[in-house]
């Protein structure tokens, strides 16, 4: 804990802090402008978490705010005069634990700002009630929603209500950012340089820009067999696993929700092992600020 | 500190807005959640008792009249509609499977269709000679040669914007390369080689051509293709220079039937049935006979309509497409009838995706369409046929009639919404509701396993006004075997035809 509560000093005052809750504002606002002007043309209530929910409603809005967090986690580990007074004191591993702490309770934070965002700025329209509004009925049945770019999949709201779609969303996400967070930790530790950020933009954007059609060059598959490429983007690329909607609703072959908590977990151990490893042969350099 | 209790205060400040902002939640409840459960939760208890039929069961009326529109007035719903419910007093829920095609079936269909007549293979049929290979190759020397180029129409050929000269030159030169490479390996004449149709497990589609004379030549084609088909279409070679089609003349609803039935209309039934040279019930016995010999005895005649065989080709001096009819038949569509309740027939294949990044394997619903003719059958589409499963409830509770009729309304206002953005205004018409048997996905149990559900189909036409460069343009349409709305008549959800669930 002592080391967690390290990483969180001055984290609310750090211009990146400050920039990457702003920027989010700025992004929620975007993502959710549509909807809440869906809401306003039709004087329809919109339940208050349901534009948190669209914000990250698919890969391409799951990308926009991950690069904030890869902004935001882009220094990690936290390092400082008192790193070595740390590691002298605890195991390497409680000290990894820490970082694993601090990526979950900033993740934590920036979601939170968002989820708070989205709510403020539909406040006027929202209720809190656990039903799908007339506003998320209206984007998904008829053609307004995908003319307006929100992603409201009637798939999505006809298998869970929107809380129960938010703790699934969050744990996705939290699953996705602590990967992402472990990911930039683990190579800043193995080059020794900050080239974690890099990693981190490898792994968002990794399995978005692989094509279909790229792929399907490759396979030789016909038309009819394209949805076989689809899966299989579905379970390589982790910002598939991280958005909700691109999850098996039992008519399809991709992930299941369990099994994509399960790939981050898998990815999450390797990272903090090879973390650990790297942490044995990692030179600390301070310049004594 | 201070810092903490100031970050503290401005969330709860937040918070509180947030939910002092808030409006009341609706106690209406229009996104249903879909759970497969469901069907054993809303089993009846069946204690050997005759209920009273269905119809009085659900307090539906024989015929239904209402009109909405939305509040703006940009979408009117017009219902005057006849009520259709099956005469059963019990709906069971079963399970389907994709029917799988064996060697057997298919030499059933080919016997069912051709007898013995002819058949070749279409790539041996249809292959270039050297003769017409070299006819291909003289004319586009010949262009290359001329230098005169339309290139305005050259670029529309190759789906360009533009293309210049040299590119031109360019493409002219790689056709006829392949061109020449091409008749080094025609054959100098046809070989046709009898062939029997085989059920071919790796290829997804593969043809044959039946010449059952020098008139009446066919295509048929197997596929397995969101599921197996077999279609099967007569050629009509003695057009071969123009579109051929044939349309359905449909018997329109009660309202402004001349002007909907559209370019159908300029011939009465009458004349339809003069044209086909024969009579509706001698067609429909030809028809159930091919049906027989199938041995899809589950499979009974749900509705036909009188077809027109048109053709068009384009006359250059007049600048126009000139259609002609060419003859006229029948047309029957015949759906599966499980425990005396049929499967709504609807113009909906399904095997649709949500988008093209779907990850679905998809499967077209159960289709059998005949097309008779006085000359013999004309065309068949044997779709995706079902095994039918196990009974998973054998009596389910459904919702009452005027329940259902709530949540289309609500909902044909929803779907519509963006009218109010797009349309000066739309009017729905719906003339015809029906309660029938609907095949959905069942999930989790692969891509070719569903279940019968009962479902409410609502059919009808509508009209548009638009305004689209300050003009205002009229759209009317009406296709009686298109479902404005799906209702799963048990829990009331809503279902999407084209995706199947």
């Amino acid at each position: 804990m002592a080391v967690t509560r390290f990483n969180f000093q001055g984290f609310f005052t750090n211009p990146k802090t400050i920039l990457t809750l702003g920027l989010g504002f700025i992004l929620s606002y975007f993502l959710s402008e549509k909807a809440i002007m869906v809401a306003e043309l039709y004087q329809a209530p919109i339940q208050v978490i349901e534009p948190f929910l669209w914000t990250f409603g698919d890969t391409a809005s799951v990308l926009a705010a991950s690069m904030l967090l890869i902004f935001l986690f882009s220094d990690v580990p936290k390092l400082s005069p008192v790193t070595p007074f740390y590691l002298s004191r605890i195991s390497k591993g409680r000290w990894l634990i820490g970082q694993f702490l601090y990526v979950t309770l900033a993740t934590g934070i920036y979601l939170g700002a968002v989820a708070l965002s989205t709510s403020v700025l539909c406040m006027k329209h929202s209720f809190v009630g656990n039903i799908w509004s007339k506003t998320a009925a209206l984007l998904g049945y008829s053609r307004l929603g995908e003319d307006m770019l929100v992603p409201s999949s009637v798939k999505v709201m006809e298998s869970i209500t929107p809380y129960s779609c938010m703790i699934r969303l969050l744990i996705l996400l939290l699953g996705y950012s602590l990967t992402l967070g472990f990911l930039i930790l683990a190579v800043n530790l193995i080059t020794g340089k900050n080239y974690g950020i890099f990693a981190g933009i490898v792994y968002s954007i990794a399995g978005y820009l692989l094509s279909p059609a790229a792929l399907r060059g490759i396979t030789g598959l016909e038309d009819y067999e394209l949805y076989k490429i689809n899966v299989f983007l579905g379970w390589v690329s982790p910002l598939n696993h991280a958005t909700y909607a691109r999850h098996s609703f039992g008519y399809d072959k991709l992930p299941t929700l369990l099994q994509s908590y399960l790939v981050f977990g898998g990815i999450l151990m390797i990272l903090f092992l090879l973390s650990l490893r790297a942490l044995k042969h990692y030179n600390f350099e301070f310049l004594g600020r | 500190m201070k810092n903490k209790k100031g970050i503290l205060t401005i969330i709860a400040i937040c918070f509180i807005c947030m939910l002092t902002g808030c409006q009341e939640t609706p106690e209406e409840v229009l996104v249903k959640q879909k759970n497969q459960a469901d069907v054993a939760d809303y089993s009846k208890e069946d204690n050997g008792e005759v209920t009273a039929a269905l119809s009085e069961g659900l307090l539906a009326p024989e015929t239904y009249q209402d009109e909405t529109a939305s509040d703006d007035g940009s979408f009117r719903l017009v219902i005057d509609a006849s009520v259709d419910i099956p005469a059963v007093n019990r709906v069971p829920v079963y399970q389907v499977t994709e029917k799988e095609y064996t060697q057997d079936f298919i030499d059933t269909v080919t016997e069912t269709f051709f007898g013995d007549a002819p058949i070749y293979d279409n790539e041996e049929y249809y292959a270039a000679t050297k003769e017409n290979i070299a006819a291909e190759l003289a004319s586009w020397k010949e262009e290359l040669a001329a230098g005169n180029f339309d290139l305005e129409a050259a670029a529309e050929m190759f789906g360009q914007e533009v293309i210049t000269e040299e590119e031109y030159k360019g493409y002219l030169q790689d056709i006829i390369d392949q061109l020449e490479q091409d008749y080094e390996d025609a054959p100098e004449t046809l070989s046709k080689t009898r062939v029997k149709p085989e059920l071919d497990t790796e290829d997804w589609n593969y043809g044959y051509t039946v010449e059952m004379d020098q008139e009446h030549i066919y295509n048929y084609q197997i596929e397995n293709f969101n599921g197996y088909s077999i279609r099967i279409e007569r050629s009509y070679p003695q057009f071969s220079n123009m579109n051929v089609f044939w349309t359905e003349y449909q018997l329109l609803g009660n309202y402004e039937a001349e002007a909907l039935a559209g370019s159908t209309a300029d011939m009465t039934e009458s004349e339809i049935e003069a044209l086909a040279g024969m009579q509706m019930e001698e067609a429909k016995a030809a028809a159930d006979e091919k049906v027989k010999d199938l041995g899809l005895l589950d499979m009974t005649l749900y509705d036909w309509d009188y077809a027109v065989l048109r053709t068009s080709q384009e006359v250059e001096e007049a600048e126009e497409e000139v259609s002609k009819v060419q003859d006229a038949g029948y047309w029957f569509y015949y759906t599966r009838k499980v425990s005396d309740i049929p499967l709504t027939y609807t113009s909906d294949w399904g095997g649709g995706l949500e988008s093209m990044e779907d990850e679905r394997e998809t499967w077209y619903y159960e289709r059998l369409e005949i097309l008779v003719t006085d000359d013999g059958i004309d065309q068949v589409n044997l779709i995706s046929l079902y095994d039918l499963g196990e009974e998973e409830a054998s009596s389910v509770q459904l919702m009452k009639f005027a329940e259902i009729m709530e949540i289309f309304k609500n909902m044909m206002s929803i779907s519509n919404a963006e009218v109010s953005i797009y349309e000066n205004k739309r009017v729905c018409y719906i003339d015809h509701i029906t309660l029938g048997y609907m095949r959905v996905y069942e999930p989790n149990t692969g891509s070719k396993s569903g279940t019968l559900i009962p479902v409410w189909d609502f059919f009808g036409g509508f009209e548009d006004e638009t305004l689209v460069d300050g003009e205002t343009m009229f759209g009317r349409n009406y296709d009686k075997y298109q479902s404005h709305l799906t209702i799963n008549a048990i829990d009331g959800t809503l279902i999407d035809r084209g995706l199947g669930y």
